[in-house]
């Protein structure tokens, strides 16, 4: 919502010329990348994985793994689980089972440096339903609406992926709150581009549990993918600080979060008249 | 009978030396013959013994002088000068009736410091522009634009093409008064910033002070724009318009009784987007003005206004998306003349700025806005020919609304909220003094009092240690708390009260009659605050006021000058240094739309600006115009509130997105002949701040940038052409049907100006890109006026 939101006013500016222009930016040192998640799934499995890159110069497209680093998770009472390297950059545990309500710490020992993170567990809510609207307004697009029941007298915090299965590229996150939808049948939108999203593709669209620190992180983040530097309704590109430290040196902070959340999905095809 | 008649001269001597030492005062209104409209700022001069004065806003003069008998000169630029004999041997009430002159109405005018009068004044730092000027300066889509024509002058910017508001020295646009017939407008711009809400042709007269504000001013650090709008026609019925690519307009105006009232009404209207449905798009962006004004002269002390104004902005994609928003006025204004030397003016002004949206895949309606009751008493009395004294008293009651959310359908997952209303008092008290020291030495001394009460509110939060936002020192990052409770109070208690002494002085020193030197300062105190995290205002920010959380703005600033007219020419050059204390800041990643505790997400700091105008005009002949230089630096930072604390941008100073540091206008005309005329404005600036990227990594399936120190790079040089050519097919013509047509061509030799540079991966060549927006290339225009 809050990304679509801030996608409307952009398109909202008279869309007259935009070149590819190149620049002489300058490289940072590079940091440590940490995509954590454990998650828990309907059937009560839990996926347990932890990718690991490293940040790049602005102009170098390459991704870079880091496939040599220590990955455990320790639950409260003290169990440690280890991660082993299945893919490039991607570390999975594959006993770890969940306990709702329960804390995790995450530690990364990646050379001389240790990360840290603790996340307790946040539930969420299934889809009840996906509904599919084509409409034109900024060309011609599908709307991908996907409904859920908000439990009320709670905070509570979003974070919806659609995941596009022919089309990679559609994919998309969004987030929401529930200030203004406590207790409603709630609601997550998409919108793709109707010539991106032949009839019968196949989506999934996915809601996750996040507490109110992964939603502001969620927030800036997004913020900083939509805009850059100048024009009018950008806001000031923020350094984005997600839930994990770097013990040995705090200058060195990683950027990336370590999720703990409970995850329901929905699966739907594109049909041509909805 | 020799000593009789001895006694008779002198008893005779004692009473004419009498007569001679008593002083009389020479008043009246000054007014347009041809519609009886009054006019502003037209010099009364008595030459012979070195004086004058000029009249107000309202038309009204008045000069007290010892008694005698002089030839007393009214003028102005463009009309004929009229000279009377006036015998001065008790007050006298003069009204004058001001002729166009036959002469060539030379195209560009300024409205002179030519007159020895003007170079004497101590007020500087004030450009006040002919609204014959602006109708001649070629803009973007060819609409003539109050705003957009001041931003060729010098210390005035705006934050790049399509942003809406403009920055003066250095100032952030929340910082400008913006005043309508004394009415407080809080957007001064239509469809972000591509027009301004003025119809020009319901304007009289403008002035932007960007120092030396007098004391009579205030609320607004940083300018005032002060605008009043024409009264109507009082001899006969008419119109004036224009239709444009994108917009027209249409202004009726005539008297109720001739001679005595008048009435004028106005409207603009863009329609571009009648066309959109050719192109197969449901969007309609439009905008719309209305200005209505009554004006009654009730008697020879009296006169009566009504002036109003409706403006909306709407934004509609395809019924799923509507968007309105718009200021709005109405307020009366009672011009008193108590016995020639005094003349009040009472305004009671009601004013608002309500923005509203609509979201039907989401299913809600949100409105919000401000509104304040505005109360005014403006005295002046003109002691004498060497002193001149303001006194008043302004009082205004606010209400801001951050939001009231509702749902359109009854499956809407929306539950209506009201945010909660805040409401404040600001009081001002002034006194303000012209004077004239010495026949070299003006100065002009003022004193404000400022007063503003935070009153009572719902929903008001409780922090611990007074902290709505705190450090987290282990990530290193600002966080929003929640508050421990939270507490109401009736809206007759204050929260907080400020209060504020803001003196003003400005002086100016004559070397001889073209020749002078100006200095001042001012300190004024601003209690409304625009909130926006943003490099322009969007439409949805609103005004917050000062209270408990936040202080109010104080800005001071010096400013120091020298002018000089050069015969046809003149040249002034002004140096200014500024600070703001309490300049807001947010939080990185703030979330300011709809946020009913903005104390959460604030920061104060602190913004300074300096620089150096330079302006060299020629006034008279065919070929008229100005160069205008402005070299300049305007910055903010935040640091932490403690030494643990990084602040903003690590503490460290950054400049402020409007921040230019070469401002070249080039502004011209040329008379051709009585038939045609061109225009040509030329315009070289440094580009705006950016913040580039120095890394990217991948997180999520997103791809995130990663930045520098903020605003630490520059966008390219922008430079661009205008021109245009206005064509009067019968200039001689004064009756009936007059046409004239402006051709111009905006941005002449295409030059893509970056408005912002975004930072993305290019999905379909998985290529890291930096693509550059640009918003206008070059448009041509047509624009068909009229007048009967």
């Amino acid at each position: 919502m809050k990304k679509l939101f801030t996608l409307l006013l952009l398109v909202l500016t008279i869309t007259s010329c935009e070149d590819v222009i190149e620049l002489d930016l300058n490289n940072t040192a590079p940091r440590l990348v940490i995509d954590a998640e454990l998650e828990l799934n309907e059937d009560g499995t839990t996926l347990a994985t932890v990718l690991l890159t490293r940040s790049n110069a602005f102009y170098q497209e390459e991704i870079i793994t880091v496939d040599d680093a220590i990955v455990t998770v320790t639950d409260e009472n003290g169990t440690v689980f280890n991660f082993n390297l299945v893919a490039l950059g991607v570390y999975e545990n594959t006993s770890l089972n969940i306990q709702p309500g329960a804390s995790y710490t995450l530690t990364i020992i990646d050379g001389s440096d240790i990360y840290t993170a603790t996340q307790r567990f946040v539930n969420t809510v299934p889809y009840t339903r996906v509904e599919q609207n084509n409409i034109s307004g900024f060309g011609d697009l599908v709307e991908i609406t996907g409904f859920f029941n908000d439990p009320a007298g709670e905070e509570n915090y979003y974070l919806f992926e659609l995941i596009d299965h022919t089309t990679p590229s559609n994919s998309e996150i969004d987030i929401i709150d529930d200030e203004f939808s406590d207790g409603n049948e709630a609601l997550t939108v998409f919108f793709i581009d109707e010539e991106d999203l032949p009839v019968g593709s196949d989506l999934t669209l996915v809601i996750r549990g996040i507490d109110r620190r992964a939603f502001t992180f969620y927030d800036t983040l997004i913020q900083q993918t939509d805009d850059g530097g100048g024009g009018t309704f950008n806001a000031q590109p923020a350094t984005v600080r997600g839930n994990i430290i770097n013990t040995t040196n705090p200058e060195k902070f990683p950027f990336g979060y370590f999720r703990v959340s409970e995850v329901f999905k929905i699966d739907y095809t594109v049909v041509a008249n909805p | 009978m020799t000593q009789r008649l001895f006694i008779a001269v002198i008893l005779l001597n004692f009473a004419f030396a009498k007569a001679q030492s008593e002083k009389f005062t020479l008043s009246g209104t000054i007014s347009e013959q041809l519609n009886g409209e009054t006019m502003i700022g037209v010099n009364v001069l008595i030459p012979e013994l070195s004086t004058g004065t000029a009249s107000n806003e309202y038309g009204f003069y008045s000069i007290t002088l010892p008694a005698g008998t002089y030839q007393v000169v009214y003028s102005f630029i463009g009309y004929k000068n009229i000279q009377k004999e006036i015998v001065l041997n008790g007050d006298t009430q003069i009204n004058i009736s001001m002729e166009e002159s036959d002469e060539q109405l030379d195209a560009i005018v300024i409205k002179a410091d030519v007159e020895k009068l003007s170079t004497q004044s101590p007020q500087m730092s004030v450009n006040a522009l002919a609204i014959e000027t602006i109708k001649k300066i070629p803009v973007v889509l060819g609409e003539t634009d109050i705003v957009k024509s001041l931003v060729l002058l010098p210390g005035v910017t705006n934050a790049g093409e399509g942003a809406a508001g403009f920055n003066v020295r250095g100032g952030a646009a929340d910082q400008n008064l913006v005043l309508l017939d004394e009415a407080t407008l809080y957007q001064s711009d239509h469809l972000f910033g591509f027009f301004s809400v003025f119809n020009p042709d319901a304007i009289k007269d403008l002035k932007l002070y960007k120092g030396g504000i007098p004391a009579r001013y205030g609320g607004r650090v940083s300018s005032v724009l002060d605008i009043y709008q024409r009264d109507g026609n009082r001899n006969k019925f008419g119109a004036t318009g224009g239709i444009g690519l994108v917009a027209s307009r249409l202004l009726l105006e005539g008297p109720i009784q001739k001679e005595k009232s008048s009435f004028l009404i106005g409207g603009r209207s863009s329609y571009a987007h009648l066309f959109l449905p050719l192109f197969n798009i449901d969007n309609k962006a439009y905008f719309y003005d209305l200005n209505a004004k009554l004006s009654f002269t009730l008697d020879d002390r009296n006169r009566l206004y009504f002036s109003s104004y409706f403006g909306r902005d709407v934004f509609t994609v395809n019924e799923f998306f509507g968007n309105t928003f718009g200021n709005s006025f109405a307020n009366v204004r009672w011009n008193h003349v108590f016995n020639n030397k005094w003349f009040a003016n009472t305004s009671l002004i009601y004013s608002d700025y309500s923005y509203g949206l609509e979201l039907d895949f989401v299913e809600f309606e949100f409105t919000s806005g401000i509104t304040n009751l505005n109360a005014k008493y403006d005295l002046t009395h003109y002691l004498n020919d060497k002193t001149k004294m303001r006194y008043g008293v302004n009082s205004i009651y606010y209400e801001f609304d951050p939001g009231r959310i509702v749902p359109t359908t009854e499956t809407s997952p929306i539950n209506e909220q009201q945010l909660t209303k805040k409401y404040a008092w600001e009081n001002g008290l002034y006194v303000d003094g012209e004077f004239e020291i010495t026949d070299k030495i003006n100065i002009n001394a003022g004193l404000r009092l400022s007063t503003f009460s935070r009153l009572g509110q719902d929903n008001i939060g409780v922090y611990e240690n007074n902290q709505a936002v705190v450090f987290n020192d282990e990530l290193q990052i600002y966080e929003s708390v929640d508050p421990i409770e939270t507490t109401s109070a009736s809206r007759g208690t204050a929260l907080k009260t400020f209060a504020n002494l803001e003196p003003r002085f400005s002086i100016a020193y004559s070397l001889d009659d073209d020749t002078s030197f100006k200095a001042s300062y001012q300190r004024i105190t601003q209690y409304i605050h625009l909130i926006s995290n943003t490099n322009a205002p969007t439409p949805f920010d609103l005004y917050a006021p000062s209270g408990t959380f936040v202080e109010p703005q104080i800005g001071n600033q010096v400013a120091a000058g020298f002018f000089k007219n050069m015969g046809d020419y003149s040249f002034e050059t002004e140096a200014f240094y500024k600070t703001v204390d309490h300049r807001l800041d947010y939080i990185d990643g703030a979330d300011l739309i709809a946020n009913d505790n903005i104390e959460q997400i604030l920061l104060s700091g602190e913004a300074r600006a300096y620089g150096l105008e330079l302006l060299f005009r020629k006034n008279k002949g065919k070929l008229q115009g100005w160069i205008a230089y402005t070299l300049s630096r305007s910055e903010q930072r935040t640091p932490g509130r403690t030494l643990e604390e990084t602040g903003i941008n690590n503490g460290e100073w950054y400049s402020a997105a409007w921040d230019k540091t070469h401002d070249l206008t080039i502004t011209s005309s040329y008379e051709l002949n009585k038939k045609w005329s061109m225009g040509a404005n030329f315009t070289l600036q440094t580009g705006q701040p950016v913040t580039y990227p120095n890394g990217q990594y991948e997180f999520d399936g997103l791809f995130i940038p990663t930045y520098e120190a903020r605003n630490s790079s520059r966008l390219p040089l922008i430079h661009r052409l205008d021109v245009s050519a206005t064509y009067v097919p019968k200039p001689d013509k004064t009756k009936g049907w007059q046409s004239s047509w402006v051709f111009s061509i905006y941005n002449a030799y295409n030059r893509r100006n970056a408005a912002s540079v975004s930072f993305a991966q290019n999905e379909e060549t998985g290529r890291n890109e930096a693509t550059r927006l640009s918003i206008f290339g070059v448009v041509p225009a047509v624009t068909y006026n009229f007048k009967f």
